[in-house]
């Protein structure tokens, strides 16, 4: 009897115990909202659970598209890398790129590369041969480190595990470990996203933007797999969930409702292939029973890479043996696992089979627009209230803390556009240019007298939320994104807590009509080209003083020379000389080592205007509720700039101060769509 | 009656006592990786001495994690000098075979002793497999040790690729990593070993050698192999050496991609 017939054979006979499958109906991908779905191929793999351990060499491997998603689709190689070998990928939010992991020979480290489909779709290539790339393709990391698990932040850079042969060993003294970092979709800014002692396993986006976290590493002394809550911004606020995992989840996947999805896998067992699991209020729970450790056979399978689905099934990679059985260590045993693409169900012996090659077939995943960010737990405001539709995000000014910010005055939102609208990007800023000096309250709402407010925002739009001093310059903003569906209200204690819903029934803000920040007053994208370089170009690099020629400045590096400042607009790599010289980075490192000892940003701190000696220097008029309170920001330096008083043809307006001013809290972008550089 | 009771009882206790035990699942005929490696996992938190034995004896495993593993928890445990000896017996044995031998010279990087020199400098020069040659170089380096350059250096001949490769890395593992010697296989014929050498000089204690910057401006402009500019404009990057700004500013998307796209990455090193 020929292999396919023993499958028969044993599927008869486990028919409604393992559910070895029914074909997958023509149309469901359509009614899933996806049409094609991408995944890795392997031609051989002996043991399906060694290969999913992050750090392992997995073999050959290629990239293929499955369309339509269906039995019988087309399948169509993406990248194949002769003697090289793809690791695992993400497909981009927008569903028209994708990010994945690939050594391109036998000898080459792992890298992260940048697939865009839309070029695929005109017939453009990934590789081009002689080791070169094609058009299609744009490496994002470069060097002997092994770079793993690419994925999408939500601030639109890409995040990835990386292991570095000459890197701090993992915290039992062997081995690199494998820490997490991340890299702008252009592949500049590379930099260290979180550093702990041990090995990095599986992440995933929540809908706040912050990561989840599953690592390996060392607890009271005790190595233990953690799962942690790390906020991706600056890393330094890390809360550990659960301590001590057993089995593990690896594989992280989040769905529409935030809830989380996994392979449950036993420590170094079955890497990867186990039972699909559910983060539940109670923990970890199996909604797919597979095999997850030991010796022996189990008829049930090994399930890997979950992918929730719309409708609450799962497109996942099914593993079973000839015998109907699969081991935990099937290289062990001589046998040869079927890999197949499947749709699972929760609570069901139902399996519907999408692809069945005989061959490894992992990781499948969707083409289909998601929404990385997307918070809406709140519960949604009463009828009489939503006939505006909207969220309304209502809260107090206070620190993170919960003490009482007295000098805001007032509330501006910064949207992220989700991955749907803008591939992955973060856009900041409140509306046009021009508006901001025109009317300048339009994108920012009052805190009133005892310290609330509230603003209703367009539904289903990430924003931070920022709160502004008289000046316009921002106090603090908020580390999380918030967002909800129509109707929905949120409110938060000081904004830099979480989600912890503070008591506004006695507030003032409570008890008014929310400001309406619009649709068209988010849609703003700063281009420094287009924004900021004229106002410098007017006032600033002019003969004499910040010209190329000139540039003038007084500021003494780190390491104890005088450093002019030449803030003319002449093209400079990818942006302008003046951006580059305002976001200068100034560092000593150590001679050996290359570790950077001290860092300082002598000119700008990208989201802190209060902090950056431009505007420290260059002096910012009251803008807000300015009663009382000093005609210039007190946070700026006793001595302003000699040639930029208002009496100085050529000095700067307010208005143009206050955009220079939201330029940097906005974070001093570039170009808003992706190519900061 | 009562007895027998207490007795079954017993047993059901013990037998899964006894099976969870890891000192009994060291046992390499009967178990797969996996479960020796789960065993070496629990046994680490305790490091009971009985272990000693079973430990020193996958250190010669046909699974590299096993051996590698053996040997992390065996030099936990203050048993370096003894297990250097074992493993060493593995990869000079004439009849080990040569994955076993391969996994030898894994461990005794792993153990970090210096005994564990002369037999890997030996079987870099005289194994006959090009796999136990090439791990016995990368454990060299894994050592990490003083005045290696000078063994690793007598296999920079070596007729496979793969050798020259493990130890042109090597090299640029040794705190003594002297620049010339990886300067040396810019001239190697097979790009995987160029390009190796390069990385190897991507270390911050390499800026401020003209000849460094020099060579790599070099391979960055005229290597045939695209991969190997990348490499090159990747070092430069680490470098951040500003008199090489003009040979990254330089590279174009044409005829090497990859390169164009690293030079873009180390130009914004450099400023």
């Amino acid at each position: 009897m020929n292999r396919r017939g023993l499958i028969a054979l044993v599927c008869a006979g486990l028919a409604g115990a393992a559910g070895c499958g029914e074909n997958f109906p023509p149309g469901l991908s359509e009614e899933l909202g996806f049409s094609a779905v991408v995944f890795i191929k392997h031609s051989s793999a002996p043991n399906a659970g060694v290969l999913a351990t992050p750090f392992e060499d997995r073999g050959s491997g290629k990239l293929v598209r499955l369309s339509p998603a269906a039995q019988g689709g087309t399948q169509q190689v993406l990248v194949e890398a002769e003697g090289g070998a793809v690791h695992d990928f993400e497909i981009a939010p927008s569903g028209d790129a994708l990010v994945f992991s690939a050594r391109l020979d036998a000898t080459d480290s792992f890298h992260i590369y940048l697939l865009d489909l839309r070029a695929i779709e005109r017939g453009e290539s990934c590789l081009a041969g002689q080791g070169d790339l094609g058009p299609a393709c744009r490496q994002l990391t470069f060097g002997p480190a092994d770079d793993f698990h690419p994925f999408f932040l939500a601030d639109g850079k890409v995040a990835f595990f990386r292991s570095h042969p000459l890197a701090a060993m993992d915290f039992q003294g062997r081995g690199a470990a494998s820490q997490l970092w991340a890299v702008e979709g252009d592949g500049s800014g590379l930099y260290h996203l979180e550093a702990v002692p041990g090995n990095i396993l599986s992440a995933a986006v929540m809908g706040d933007g912050r990561l989840q976290l599953i690592r390996w590493t060392v607890s009271s002394g005790r190595a233990v797999f953690q799962q942690a809550l790390l906020d991706p911004p600056g890393g330094e606020q890390t809360q550990i969930l659960a301590g001590d995992l057993s089995p593990i989840p690896l594989g992280l996947q989040r769905d529409e409702n935030h809830q989380l999805y996994a392979a449950c896998t036993a420590p170094l067992g079955t890497w990867g292939a186990g039972a699909a699991c559910r983060l539940e209020d109670n923990g970890w729970q199996q909604i797919i029973p597979g095999m997850i450790s030991g010796e022996g056979c189990s008829a049930q399978g090994r399930i890997r890479d979950p992918y929730p689905l719309r409708d609450g099934r799962l497109l996942a990679t099914l593993a079973q043996t000839g015998q109907g059985c699969v081991n935990a260590s099937d290289q062990d045993r001589g046998q040869q696992p079927d890999f197949s693409l499947s749709v699972l169900t929760p609570g069901s012996n139902q399996v519907l089979k999408l692809l069945n090659t005989q061959e490894a077939d992992l990781m499948p995943r969707p083409i289909m627009p998601r929404r990385l960010l997307d918070v809406g737990h709140s519960p949604p405001m009463p009828p009489a209230a939503c006939a505006e539709g909207g969220v309304v995000f209502e809260g107090w000014a206070r620190d993170e803390k919960g003490a009482r910010l007295t000098e805001a005055v007032r509330v501006r939102a910064l949207e992220a556009l989700d991955g749907s609208a803008v591939p992955w990007r973060v856009e900041l800023g409140g509306e046009q240019a021009s508006a901001i000096c025109a009317s300048a309250n339009s994108s920012a709402v009052p805190v009133l007298e005892d310290g609330s407010f509230a603003l209703r925002l367009p539904a289903v739009r990430p924003v931070r939320l920022q709160l502004l001093d008289s000046y316009g310059a921002a106090l603090a903003t908020d580390a999380l994104w918030w967002s909800g569906p129509d109707c929905a209200r949120r409110s938060c204690s000081g904004c830099h807590a979480g989600a912890v819903f503070a008591d506004m029934e006695n507030s003032l803000a409570h008890g008014q009509t929310p400001q309406v920040l619009s649709d068209r007053q988010l849609q703003r994208v700063f281009d420094f080209r287009r924004d900021i370089q004229p106002v410098l170009d007017r006032s600033c690099a002019v003969k004499g003083c910040h010209d190329s020629t000139t540039a003038a400045g007084t500021y003494v590096s780190l390491s104890g020379s005088l450093i002019g400042l030449d803030l003319s607009g002449s093209t400079e790599g990818r942006a302008t000389r003046a951006y580059n010289q305002l976001l200068l980075v100034d560092v000593v490192r150590d001679n050996n080592s290359g570790r950077i000892l001290q860092s300082r940003r002598p000119y700008v701190v990208p989201g802190r205007a209060r902090e950056s000696r431009l505007l420290q220097r260059l002096g910012v008029p009251c803008r807000y509720d300015c009663q009382g309170k000093p005609a210039w920001a007190p946070w700026g330096v006793s001595r302003p700039h000699p040639e930029d008083q208002p009496s100085y043809p050529a000095g700067l307006t307010n208005d143009e101060r206050w955009l220079l001013v939201e330029w940097v809290d906005a974070g001093a972008p570039f170009v808003g769509r992706g190519s900061t550089p | 009656m009562k007895k027998l009771s207490v007795l079954l009882l017993l047993l059901l206790l013990m037998g899964p006592v006894r099976a969870a035990d890891p000192l009994n699942l060291l046992d390499p005929e009967r178990y797969s990786a996996s479960t020796l490696l789960q065993a070496m996992e629990q046994i680490q938190s305790y490091g009971p001495p009985q272990a000693i034995e079973p430990l020193t004896k996958l250190l010669g495993h046909s699974d590299p994690q096993v051996a590698r593993t053996a040997a992390w928890l065996l030099r936990r445990m203050g048993q370096s000098a003894t297990a250097t000896q074992a493993a060493a017996g593995v990869l000079t044995s004439a009849d080990a075979p040569e994955q076993s031998r391969i996994c030898a010279a894994l461990a005794l990087g792993e153990l970090r002793d210096a005994g564990g020199v002369e037999p890997l400098a030996a079987a870099l020069t005289s194994d006959s497999s090009e796999g136990v040659r090439a791990q016995a170089a990368l454990s060299l380096g894994a050592l990490a040790r003083y005045g290696l350059s000078s063994r690793l250096g007598a296999a920079s001949s070596d007729p496979s690729a793969l050798v020259r490769t493990a130890v042109v890395r090597a090299l640029g593992q040794l705190p003594d990593a002297d620049s010339n010697a990886i300067l040396a296989f810019f001239a190697d014929e097979d790009f995987s070993v160029r390009r190796q050498a390069a990385w190897s000089l991507g270390q911050k204690r390499f800026a401020g050698q003209p000849a460094v910057a020099g060579r790599l401006s070099q391979m960055l402009q005229q290597d045939a192999n695209c991969d190997c500019r990348a490499a090159a404009a990747w070092a430069l990057g680490m470098l951040a050496d500003p008199s090489t700004q003009s040979a990254l500013e330089a590279t174009s998307e044409q005829p090497c991609r990859r390169a164009y796209q690293a030079a873009r990455w180390a130009l914004s090193q450099i400023k």
